[in-house]
């Protein structure tokens, strides 16, 4: 039988068509998406399933019921309700950066995410920078948030905490008790532990006529510090400052305890007692949960309210949002209160781009501008935001003391000192 | 001296501690030549079984506590049963991979089980302190360093005066000889991993009392591989003499040069102590005739 063959002219034409196709197909001009999306993603990821889990928990669990909240009766983003998608890294470095990458490449672009620990903080700096993605951080780490770039960080940095709390143990302690301030800092031998062991913080204490009596380390998987508090009973020192979390903070409380050593009178004076305070993580409800009895009395700088001051807006709202949640105990932390007015800032700021500017431009470059306009701005009451560029992080905090198993304020709230690295000062 | 006396009493006391995390991987390599890398994560299910009993199901602490030692022995078998008999001839590296399995495995039961938050244990053991002649005792940890003793003298006894114990110690020696001689070292294999189970949960429970209960437990674990390695893998006085050895000087150098050294001093000892004893202080030395 014959078979049939294309002819060469066909055979051309044929070619010459489907090339045709190609070229003018991805030419053609892109149809532009709708300017007002269907929902404004919100991108946030963290360890779930590694050390620092049960922050992030609390914090996604935040998330998701300011979620709710801000779609039902927020009004939206000009009325477009806000999605999370939420990425596991493990707390490990590598899959923080996958996630960054697949992050990246959503569509829309991305404008804005909230990350929760520092070592990513830091790894995706740059990257935040050069992508033009405003972000908030929880891991208020110098080397994340300096030089200023687009990583805010969302709580008081552990410099200025500590700070604070300097300038309120000289200012008001050592001057009702008449004491010099004799300080022992243990603290965790990690970078979030040795974060105030930092020549700024080192001349604040020098300036503030503190006498830095005994400074040590102790790991994170250690059972008990009692060796290094023997040391510090042989310095002298009547206060001991962590900057831990979790339960660093009891490990310390259990050692001065061990060693009849805790003093939960703050206006006892005894000789060979030391008075406890934590850092800024460690001045958490889950710290006092897990310490209990031990933690009565101990002090420590926090730039978010707590959930013991329902008379704060709020406060009130994340209750009423946890109840309805079924939250139990471990979840009503310090993580949860700072993602709602975290995200309340992050909205707001949205909002106002879009009336004053309109959809199209709103992206993480005019998203930044419009934080760092932020003065002394108050989301319910939660919290104080002043950023500028030469700071993107809170400056105010109180100082808050553990009281009957609550965190109560003894301080109104303070300017934290300037305490970051001195080159960005 | 009173300092150098209380860095000494706390090295006993934490090392205590160690010791009882080392039993746990020791009863198992003794048995079966596995090195088990789970040992943290089987810890830290024991702490959660007493949450749950005792806390979550409000049992009282003379049921609880035996329920959770039951559950430890429970999972111990199944671990045994599911992951590691299956590999019983296969190279003894796979066994050793396994075990590294079996942790994340552990893990990521827990995780999906009790979620990530950290939970107070609530307090059924005396607490305060004791002091002698200045020294100051931390009572848990007291609890922590006898039950370590008395653990140690129970397995003492049932390695030394029992039929089972017996069969135990055959098998270790040789697999194939214990077979012959009428022994199931399947049995043993089970029994081993049942005992270990028991030892780590209630090495998990104390550190649970410490720390409180959570994922990071399983960390902990680490701590004792220097005491296993100083002791010997197959000697069970060694994992008592090494945790308390490793303690004492962790503890000594902290307090006396540097707190800041206190983490690698353990890694450090056993590096030194290796060169000189491969086997470890009370290892068996193997000598194989060609």
């Amino acid at each position: 039988m014959h078979s049939k063959s294309i002819n060469t002219p066909t055979l051309i034409c044929l070619i010459a068509l489907i090339c045709t196709n190609l070229i003018v197909g991805c030419a053609a001009p892109k149809i532009e998406p709708s300017t007002k999306p269907a929902k404004v993603m919100i991108h946030h990821f963290g360890d779930l399933s590694g050390p620092y889990a049960a922050i992030t928990a609390s914090a996604v669990a935040g998330f998701e019921d300011f979620s709710e909240w801000f779609n039902a009766e927020g009004g939206g983003i000009d009325g477009i309700p806000i999605d999370d998608m939420f990425r596991d890294t493990g707390g490990k470095l590598d899959a923080a950066l996958s996630a960054y990458a697949a992050f990246k490449e959503s569509k829309p672009y991305p404008i804005v995410t909230i990350l929760y620990g520092s070592s990513e903080s830091e790894a995706l700096r740059e990257r935040f920078v050069e992508d033009k993605i405003f972000c908030f951080t929880g891991g208020p780490s110098p080397a994340a948030i300096y030089p200023p770039g687009y990583e805010f960080s969302l709580v008081t940095s552990h410099t200025d905490s500590i700070g604070a709390w300097i300038d309120w143990v000289t200012g008001h302690w050592a001057k009702k008790t008449g004491q010099p301030v004799k300080l022992a800092i243990l603290t965790w031998d990690s970078a979030f532990g040795k974060a105030i062991l930092v020549p700024e913080v080192k001349d604040y204490i020098k300036k503030k006529g503190i006498d830095l009596v005994y400074e040590g380390v102790f790991g994170v998987r250690e059972l008990d510090v009692s060796t290094q508090m023997t040391a510090i009973k042989a310095s002298g020192a009547n206060w001991v400052y962590d900057n831990t979390a979790a339960f660093g903070p009891k490990v310390v409380h259990q050692a001065a305890e061990a060693m009849g050593m805790l003093n939960h009178d703050l206006y006892n004076i005894t000789p060979g007692l030391v008075h406890r305070a934590t850092g800024l993580v460690g001045t958490d409800e889950s710290q006092v949960n897990l310490s209990g009895e031990l933690a009565e009395g101990a002090v420590g700088p926090r730039s978010y309210a707590s959930w013991a001051m329902p008379e704060v807006e709020g406060i009130s709202m994340a209750i009423a949002a946890a109840d309805r949640h079924n939250r139990d105990v471990s979840q009503r932390v310090l993580s949860y209160i700072a993602c709602w007015a975290a995200l309340y800032t992050v909205c707001d700021s949205m909002n106002t781009i879009i009336k004053e500017q309109g959809w199209n431009n709103l992206n993480g470059e005019m998203l930044r501008a419009e934080m760092l306009k932020l003065n002394d701005y108050q989301p319910f009451g939660i919290t104080r935001y002043t950023f500028s560029a030469d700071k993107p992080e809170p400056r105010d905090a109180q100082i808050f003391q553990v009281q009957g198993g609550k965190l109560i304020p003894i301080t109104d709230w303070v300017k934290c000192p300037d305490l970051r690295p001195s080159q960005y000062q | 001296m009173t300092e150098l006396l209380q860095y000494i009493a706390n090295g006993f006391m934490v090392g205590g501690v160690y010791a009882l995390i080392a039993l746990g991987i020791v009863l198992i390599y003794k048995s079966t030549s596995v090195f088990n890398f789970a040992v943290g994560h089987m810890m830290m299910f024991g702490a959660f079984f007493c949450w749950t009993f005792i806390d979550a199901f409000k049992l009282p602490t003379w049921l609880g506590l035996p329920l959770c030692l039951i559950g430890g022995a429970a999972l111990g078998l199944l671990i045994e049963r599911l992951m590691m008999r299956p590999l019983i001839g296969q190279p003894i590296l796979s066994s050793i991979a396994m075990t590294l399995v079996v942790a994340y495995l552990l893990g990521g039961i827990a995780m999906a089980i009790w979620g990530v938050f950290q939970r107070p244990l609530p307090e059924f053991l005396p607490g305060g302190t004791l002091s002698i002649s200045g020294v100051v005792f931390s009572i848990e940890l007291v609890w922590s360093f006898f039950l370590a003793l008395a653990i140690f003298g129970i397995l003492a006894l049932f390695y030394q005066r029992t039929r089972t114990g017996l069969a135990m110690r055959a098998t270790a020696e040789d697999h194939q000889v214990a077979q012959a001689r009428g022994i199931s070292v399947r049995n043993v294999f089970g029994l081993s991993w049942a005992l270990a189970g028991m030892v780590a949960v209630a090495g998990g429970i104390l550190l649970g009392y410490q720390l409180g209960v959570s994922q990071y437990l399983s960390l902990v674990g680490l701590r004792a591989f220097p005491a296993v390695l100083l002791g010997g893998l197959e000697s069970i006085p060694g994992a008592v003499v090494g945790g308390i050895l490793v303690g004492i000087l962790e503890n000594l150098v902290g307090g006396l040069i540097n707190p800041w050294l206190m983490d690698i001093t353990p890694y450090i000892v056993v590096l030194l102590v290796l060169i000189i004893r491969p086997d470890g202080l009370f290892g068996l030395k193997r000598i194989e005739r060609i």
